[in-house]
């Protein structure tokens, strides 16, 4: 018996030592209460939220940025990959938003990751406004709230540009159910530029209680001022409230004296991120324009740049190597050719030779002088329909690429923000204001003639051969001629904000009514979310789908 | 106590026999036919002792008076695996006492002791435990018990998706019981010896069974089902096998030494096929290449390159990475220069000069080799089992070393009066590389991107593997494979401890107590080295400045038991077992991991060496997992048998598991199970049907969550905090498997053995991980939502047909199929699939949806595929016909698909005015191609009226059904063993294959030897540049039914001859020569390296990321994407045992 007390006194023990056993914490992964746990992490969280952001919309290939290139002739490719191929080919089809398809974390990312990232800043906010609690300044808060709400707002303002619809984040969301319905993206830009506005207003009540400096690491390389702050939320509603426009009739209807005024009152100079791959501050761009095989320029946009052998068309169709050659050939037989130019972005000579020696030393050269952005590239042109083929790659940024793709990058021009109010004084019939405003980096950066005496739309911009940008002409495209003040401002906005931002060319393109028929002109809801809401799938775009833009300009 | 101890360490260390006087009983121990039985075992009942015979079949008994404790009889009991017991009653005198036992077809006597509370012989069970023995592994030793296991457990899907030496197979016992796996896994639950295995580690695959070796083996037994794994609880819904190592506990008393040597070869017994043509363009000399030169790229022979020369100058580059080579017109890879060329250049050249087969030179058939020793003790109630073995299993790939394994075991029992003690140790190290070469591994990608004109093994000037050899376009897969397995060190090292001590106490005749603990720690060191230098195809400062990684993973298991046993019998013949267990386990798992690159300096693996990028970046990164399960549980099982015939079994089993939120932690599990001896009856009347059992088991198990589901979870990198990414869910249950268990067992004439088995399982509460509102701010959030039913059946036949003293002859038939179908999702269809690129949607999730159901894109091959309008023009002479591999294209009226190149038709398109030409409008019944160019004669894929390629299924991952048939032979001194292996109708996604068009390298390319009529273009295979990829097979990275092959096969899986020599002149001993085969054919219509395959190779690694659902089984996700091909060894064994 005193072993059967023994075994029983062990089984006991047993069960006493395992009582509590089943408790085990997580400790990987941190849950909303470490995260911000402390002051200090709640302005880490706030200050790292805008590179989520920023990576939603322009860091990540997995994306529609890709397809926005090539829906917009920013790039085109041959190349399958995140729907480059199958985005850009023409004719267009629908966005294909069926649970499976082969692009859906590709058409899902930037709306979800935009979304979490707005998520972010608006739990640093709700933290924030929990009474007594601060991160040891009024200062400190303020600048801390201003910031998140201007995360919120760009985050939010880049899911309205693509997106039909938006789950859109407030930091007023009760979480959970009933889930709350999705907003238009008509009713959602308002929104997004009204949390950009409360950024701007807490900006200014941090001057007015002595002013703040934004860590450099919040905007990734720039310790801005208050006011510098604020010069940057403004450069953004003005891109916002112009880019939100799905097609001509919304463009002309933008508010475009508050686009002036925001963009007068922009950045001064370009806003360069500090760019290291193994942050968020990455440019998913880079891989197109960097690798060979992944992507060429569109001959269709470019090639209005042909300025030196205008008019080549009719004696050269179908083998001359010149824009009007080019335009007069069936689509199906189209074919590379050499793109002379009095623009001085692209690379000066005669011969492919010559201008590959203009282009600079090497496969992937470092532009020899700032206002190249244009390489005419080794000759082994990647695949790609006969209308996409070209000899030129973009090369503006390749000494960035070059050192790692480290170091500062564009994302927000001075260029950008001057070419948005031309447009704003171009649409309220203020030219003089416009060319002045088409002709800084018309001049600066392309070292072209001037544009001047132009008073209306029908004016072309020079009578010269040499005009630069010529472009195809109604009603069967098959020739150019020298485009008007508005052509121009569109020529310079391609030049100088290709491969910035987030669909740089495509939702300016739409505006203008330059995509490619029945190119979407905006994506759906991704299907995930549908899902989750249990509404109906739905695509964008093809022939006869919804949103699906009509004839473009240039004859696509 | 203390004593007993001592005297079994002693004597157990010197293995001296001791001899003792009284009563010594001796004997034979023979089958009915005659043939003497090593290894047989005899009990004498009265004096608790037990002895085994030698190799003789003898066996001596020594009884003292106090063990007799004067009993004037004793009772002998006889057995010997596979044959049926036998007990006899005779003086307790000195005497000699021969058995002759009868082969027990069915091994219905054999006893088992998995997912029993006590040890119960198979004909008392009333469920199915499939048990092999270690006779039946012993045949041709694997290196891993469970490919030993291949074919000789129906029901158990055991699919070794890799053949690089050391990684585990894949494992499913009947139908599969989760949707989604992400982060868990789903192979069984693995027990050796009592002690319960950690699970794989996933980092450096590390952990499974690779640390056991499979000559340790006694027995193994296999659960296939909820309904007999109830007794393990939350871990068991997918199963358990059990292994049980051999002990001295039955062998005879004194000392024996054994020793086997095997030695051999492996190679790869089948090719990738790789075209042998090209279609560059050439100089009129034919042996020159044209290369673009000028402005017009395409069709310029200005400028000629002999190859070798070219290849030698942009490789001989002394820099870290090749210079730029020439580009050819139609070069495949850097890009085409439009679809006319395409749809009129016909892959008919053979290349120029010195061919070479690229498979050849990579593979390298690598020597096989095992060494063990045995030592196998016994000295009264004592009694020992110690091991030691290396294999070495190098592979057949060049530059990779294969798997090195060093075990050693000592298993020691005692059994003295009312308490045994069994002790179990055992240590394992091992090495094996080539690891990140596993699941889409760079280096069997870039074979498949290898013409024959390339030289592999060529070196430039400096002695150098050139890092470049193919210098057609596509850059960085054209990088030499050779030189990555040279050049890049990936290695893994892991360490493995098991120990486990079983204390058995029985104060009374009716009631034991067991008492258990055991551990399982493993830790594993991944290495993975790129030396500074590295070469590249294209200047990379960051790879030529090296690269370095290194991780380490512990993981220790802790398991501990006390179990209370009551037997009673009631009347005469009710025998009564009532168990009660009360057990607790838990799992410390640990990771870190550091890796960087811009080496400082040259040569040396250490984390110091890690240096900083040009711009003065610390490339460091560093990382750590740590997570603890715990659990605890109790269960009360209860059997009751009477008369030997009818039986009945009930369970209830109460688990609490730490992965689970307060309030959610315990489940309860259970089982009900009858069985019925008919034949035992008095009444029984078909004497041939010599034994029938009939049963019946209802039972349930569970599946557990990864450790992290229940938690909010943000993520947190280098000391960033990111975005969350689980909402979390601390409401979340266990899957539950309820099992239904249906089956047969009997025997015909004594002489056929059969068991027939069907089960139904429902798997509730599936653990998925479901999307939720984005403006959340999380990914997503698991749930429980969702049923999968499965539905499975098997049998097996065993007949020894000749049994004869010098000569038999017997046979092993199994046969299994298995199906499950989501019968209920409470969240929306998702798709899910595998971790490779474009295979993350191969499956759907829906209700009625039947799992492993491949889904990808179809080209058309009937008329009937259609729109209704379209298909009155489809038929010979037709707008629509088909071609000659049976696909439907569009040729236009009066043409036929043979006149591609007789009427020069190859570049025509449907024109715009034709009657089916859309592009205005969505598609109707009129118009195919909406949005969409057509080509002559390319095959047109499956479209909706959008224009959008549908999305159909394709085939099935898992087989409908398997079967192995097994045959020995003996013949005096020689016995052959050979095994077939066979699974029909299951679906593999040949990635590699479709993947090989994108540079004109698949074997389909070829051209030449066909006729104008069958000839098919470049861009009939290639992918066309129009929407969707009308015209081309590689039209898009995911599946469609080009690639979706049948992947049926049977494999001659085992092949063995062995001459029994015995003793050796003057040496003794008891010899034995072998030869030996493993997976020595495969017949398969599949065109890859081995319709043996799939992704996620590595099992239990979750095959998916951790964001999403996914398969983590390579059964479920058959995608061959270059992975390792099986191995063919052949080997020569020599063995004895003294």
């Amino acid at each position: 018996m005193r072993k059967l007390f023994c075994i029983a006194v062990a089984v006991t023990g047993l069960g006493a030592c395992a009582g509590d056993q089943t408790t085990a914490p997580n400790l990987n992964n941190p849950d909303v209460g470490r995260v911000l746990a402390t002051p200090g992490d709640v302005e880490t969280v706030i200050a790292n939220s805008f590179g989520a952001a920023y990576f939603a919309a322009f860091g990540s290939n997995v994306s529609i940025e890709p397809a926005l290139l090539t829906m917009s002739f920013e790039s085109s490719s041959g190349l399958a990959n995140f729907g480059n191929n199958q985005r850009g080919t023409l004719p267009r089809s629908s966005t294909n938003n069926t649970r499976g398809n082969p692009y859906e974390g590709e058409n899902a990312n930037v709306f979800q990751r935009s979304e979490r990232a707005a998520r972010t800043a608006a739990n640093g906010i709700a933290k924030l406004q929990i009474p007594g609690f601060t991160l040891g300044t009024q200062t400190a808060d303020l600048r801390a709230r201003a910031f998140a709400y201007f995360v919120m707002g760009y985050a939010n303002a880049n899911v309205v540009l693509a997106y039909d619809s938006t789950s859109f984040v407030a930091e007023t969301d009760t979480l959970g159910a009933p889930v709350k319905p999705l907003i238009s993206a008509k009713a959602a830009m308002p929104l997004a530029l009204g949390q950009l506005d409360s950024a701007i207003a807490i900006a200014n009540r941090g001057i007015a209680a002595g002013g703040f400096t934004l860590p450099a690491n919040w905007i990734s390389g720039n310790a801005f001022t208050a006011s510098q702050f604020i010069q940057v939320v403004r450069s953004y509603k003005a891109r916002f409230r112009a880019g939100v426009a799905r097609n001509p009739a919304d463009r002309a209807a933008v508010d475009w004296a508050r686009v002036i005024a925001d963009a007068n009152a922009g950045v001064t100079s370009d806003l360069m991120l500090s760019m290291d791959p193994n942050t968020n501050f990455t440019v998913a761009d880079a891989q197109h324009y960097t690798f060979d095989t992944w992507t060429q320029q569109s001959p269709l946009i470019i090639g209005m740049a042909d300025s030196v052998r205008a008019g080549c068309s009719a004696a050269n169709a179908g083998g001359g190597d010149c824009y009007d050659a080019w335009l007069a050939t069936p689509i199906g037989n189209r074919y590379s050719f050499l793109i002379r130019s009095a623009d001085q972005r692209f690379p000066v000579g005669d011969t492919r030779a010559a201008q590959r020696l203009a282009s600079g030393a090497g496969n992937k050269p470092v532009p020899p002088r700032p206002n190249l952005y244009f390489r005419n590239r080794v000759p082994s042109d990647p695949t790609g329909d006969p209308w996409t083929l070209s000899q030129y790659d973009f090369d503006r940024f390749q000494a960035w690429v070059n050192n790692n793709r480290s170091g500062p990058y564009p994302v927000l021009t001075r260029a950008e923000l001057d070419l948005l109010a031309a447009e704003g004084y171009m649409r309220t019939g203020d030219f003089g204001n416009a060319m002045a405003k088409i002709n800084i980096s018309r001049v600066g950066n392309g070292k072209l003639p001037p544009i001047t005496g132009i008073t209306s739309l029908t004016q072309p911009i020079s009578t010269t051969a040499s005009c630069v940008p010529r472009v195809p002409q109604p009603p069967d495209f098959a020739h150019a001629a020298c485009g008007n003040i508005f052509e121009a401002l569109k020529w310079e906005k391609r030049m100088e904000t290709a491969y910035t931002h987030f669909g740089a060319w495509f939702f300016d393109s739409r505006g203008w009514g330059d995509l490619a028929k029945d190119t979407p002109i905006e994506f759906p809801v991704p299907f995930q979310e549908l899902d989750v809401r249990q509404h109906p799938l739905y695509s964008t775009g093809g022939p006869g789908g919804n949103s699906s833009a009509p004839p473009g300009s240039y004859g696509y | 106590m203390r004593k007993g101890l001592l005297v079994f360490a002693v004597s157990a260390a010197s293995g001296i026999a001791r001899a003792q006087a009284q009563a010594v009983i001796t004997g034979t121990i023979t089958s009915d036919e005659g043939r003497k039985l090593p290894g047989a075992n005899v009990y004498v009942v009265e004096a608790n002792v037990s002895v085994g015979t030698n190799e003789n079949g003898q066996y001596t008994v020594t009884l003292s008076p106090a063990r007799l404790r004067g009993a004037s009889n004793v009772t002998l009991r006889a057995r010997a695996i596979g044959f049926a017991p036998t007990s006899r009653s005779v003086p307790a005198s000195s005497q000699t006492v021969n058995f002759a036992l009868r082969t027990d077809v069915n091994r219905l006597n054999e006893v088992v002791v998995s997912g029993v509370a006590t040890a119960t012989s198979q004909k008392l069970l009333p469920f199915t435990v499939t048990r092999v023995d270690a006779e039946a592994l012993a045949r041709v030793p694997s290196a891993d018990p469970l490919t030993a296991l291949q074919g000789k457990v129906p029901g158990a899907n055991i699919l070794a998706a890799s053949g690089r030496p050391g990684a585990p197979p894949a494992v499913i016992l009947r139908a599969p019981t989760s949707i989604s796996s992400a982060g868990r896994g789903i192979a069984p639950l693995y027990v050796v010896d009592g002690i319960i295995l950690g699970d794989q580690l996933p980092s450096t695959g590390g952990g499974g069974l690779a640390g056991i070796n499979s000559q340790d083996i006694e027995n193994v037994e296999v659960i296939k089902g909820a309904a007999a794994a109830s007794l393990y609880g939350t871990r068991a819904g997918n199963g358990v096998i059990s292994i049980t190592t051999k002990s001295g506990k039955n062998a005879a008393d004194g000392f024996k030494v054994s020793t086997r040597s095997e030695y051999g070869n492996s190679d790869i017994e089948r090719q990738f096929p790789i075209a042998q043509t090209h279609a560059l363009r050439l100089d009129p000399t034919g042996t020159r290449f044209c290369i673009n030169s000028g402005t017009f790229t395409g069709n310029s022979c200005a400028r000629t390159i002999d190859y070798a020369s070219e290849a030698l100058f942009i490789n001989d580059n002394p820099a870290t990475f090749a210079l730029s080579p020439f580009t050819f017109p139609v070069d495949p890879g850097s890009g085409i220069a439009g679809s006319p060329q395409l749809r009129n250049a016909f892959q008919i050249n053979k290349w120029p000069g010195m061919n070479y087969n690229a498979i050849s030179q990579f593979v390298d058939p690598k020597p096989y080799a095992q060494e063990n020793l045995q030592l196998t003790g016994k000295s009264g109630p004592n009694s020992f089992f110690a091991s030691g073995s290396y294999l070495r299993q190098q592979g057949a790939i060049q530059y990779l070393n294969g798997f090195q394994r060093t075990t050693a075991r000592l298993n020691a029992n005692r059994t003295t009066g009312k308490w045994s003690f069994d002790f179990t140790t055992a240590f394992a190290h091992d090495t094996k590389d080539g690891f990140q070469e596993e699941d889409g591994g760079t280096a069997f990608f870039r074979l498949t991107r290898t013409p024959p004109i390339v030289d592999l093994q060529a070196v430039d000037t400096r002695g150098r593997l050139y890092i470049r050899p193919n210098l057609q376009g596509g850059g960085s897969q054209n990088f030499n494979p050779l030189y990555e397995l040279q050049n890049y060190n990936q290695n893994t090292a892991t360490n493995r401890f098991t120990g486990g001590a079983n204390a058995k106490w029985r104060p009374l005749d009716w009631m034991s107590l067991d008492f258990n603990y055991s551990y399982d720690g493993t830790a594993a060191d991944g290495l993975y080295f790129r030396d500074k230098g590295y070469r590249s195809t294209t200047e990379n400062p960051a790879t030529a400045g090296g690269f370095l990684r290194r991780q380490s993973e512990t993981q220790a298991q802790y398991n501990a038991s006390t179990t209370l046993s009551l037997t009673h019998t009631f009347l005469t013949d009710l025998n009564t077992t009532t168990s009660f267990r009360y057990l607790f386990d838990r799992t410390d798992y640990r990771y870190q991991t550091l890796s960087g690159n811009y080496l400082a300096v040259v040569g040396l693996p250490s984390g110091s060496n890690i240096g900083r990028s040009p711009d003065n970046t610390p490339t460091q990164l560093v990382g750590s997992t740590q997570q603890t399960i715990r659990g605890i549980g109790y269960f009360l099982d209860e059997s009751v048998v009477w008369k030997d015939r009818y039986i009945i079994g009930g369970l209830v089993r109460r688990d609490a598991s730490s992965l689970f939120g307060p309030g959610h932690r315990w489940s309860t599990f259970g089982r009900g199970s009858v069985a019925w001896r008919v034949s035992q009856e008095p009444w029984w009347f078909i004497h041939a049907l010599d034994e029938l059992k009939l049963r019946a088991s209802v039972g349930s198990a569970g599946n557990r969550p990864r450790f992290s589901a229940q938690y909010e979870t943000f993520d947190l990198t280098n000391g960033q905090v990111g975005s969350a990414v689980t909402l979390g869910n601390s409401q979340l249950r266990p899957e539950t498997v309820v099992e239904t268990e249906l089956g047969v067992d009997g025997q015909l004439f004594h002489k056929v053995g059969f068991n027939v088995t069907s089960s139904r399982s429902k798997a509730k509460d599936q653990i998925l991980i479901v999307p939720v509102a984005s403006y959340f701010g999380v990914q997503s959030q698991y749930k429980n939502a969702g049923e999968l039913d499965g539905k499975s059946f098997e049998a097996s036949v065993h007949v020894p047909w000749i049994t004869r003293k010098n000569f038999s002859y017997s046979t092993n038939l199994t046969y299994d199929r298995a199906k499950s179908i989501i019968t209920k999702l409470d969240v929306p269809p998702f798709t899910f699939g595998s971790s490779a690129q474009a295979t993350d949607k191969l499956f759907f999730a829906r209700p009625g949806e039947v799992y492993g159901t491949f889904y990808g894109r179809r080209f058309m091959t009937s008329c009937g595929q259609l729109p209704s309008a379209v298909a009155a023009a489809c038929g010979d002479g037709k707008d629509f016909q088909k071609n000659s591999e049976g696909y439907v294209v569009w040729t236009g009226a009066g043409n036929s698909p043979a006149d591609g190149i007789t009427k020069n038709l190859w570049q025509a398109r449907l024109p715009v005015n034709s009657p089916f030409f859309s592009t205005a409008a969505k598609g109707d019944a009129a118009h195919f191609n909406p949005g969409v160019a057509v080509n002559f004669g390319t095959p047109l894929v499956l479209r909706d009226s959008t224009g959008t390629g549908v999305i159909v299924p394709l085939g099935q991952s898992l087989p409908k059904y398997r079967w192995a048939f097994g045959q020995t032979a003996t013949y005096k001194r020689l016995t052959a063993t050979a095994l077939l292996d066979a699974a029909k109708g299951r679906s593999v996604y040949n990635q590699g294959r479709g993947w090989a068009l994108l540079d004109f390298l698949a074997g389909e390319d070829d051209q030449s030897g066909k006729d104008v009529a069958t000839a098919k273009p470049l861009g009939y295979y290639y992918r066309a540049p129009e929407a969707g990829g009308i015209g081309g097979f590689y039209d898009m990275l995911g599946p469609n039914s080009r690639f979706v092959e049948d992947a049926s096969y049977v494999k001659l899986r085992e092949l063995s001859v062995g001459l029994h020599i015995g003793a050796f002149g003057s040496l003794g001993g008891d010899w034995s020569l072998g030869v030996t085969g493993r997976n020595l054919k495969t017949w398969t219509k599949y065109t890859g390296f081995d319709p043996e395959v799939g992704f996620g190779a590595v099992a239990g690694t979750g095959g998916g990321g951790a964001s999403g659902n996914s398969a983590g089984s390579a059964v479920i996700n058959a995608v061959d994407a270059f992975q390792f091909p099986n191995l063919r060894t052949f080997t020569v064994s020599l063995a004895t045992t003294f």
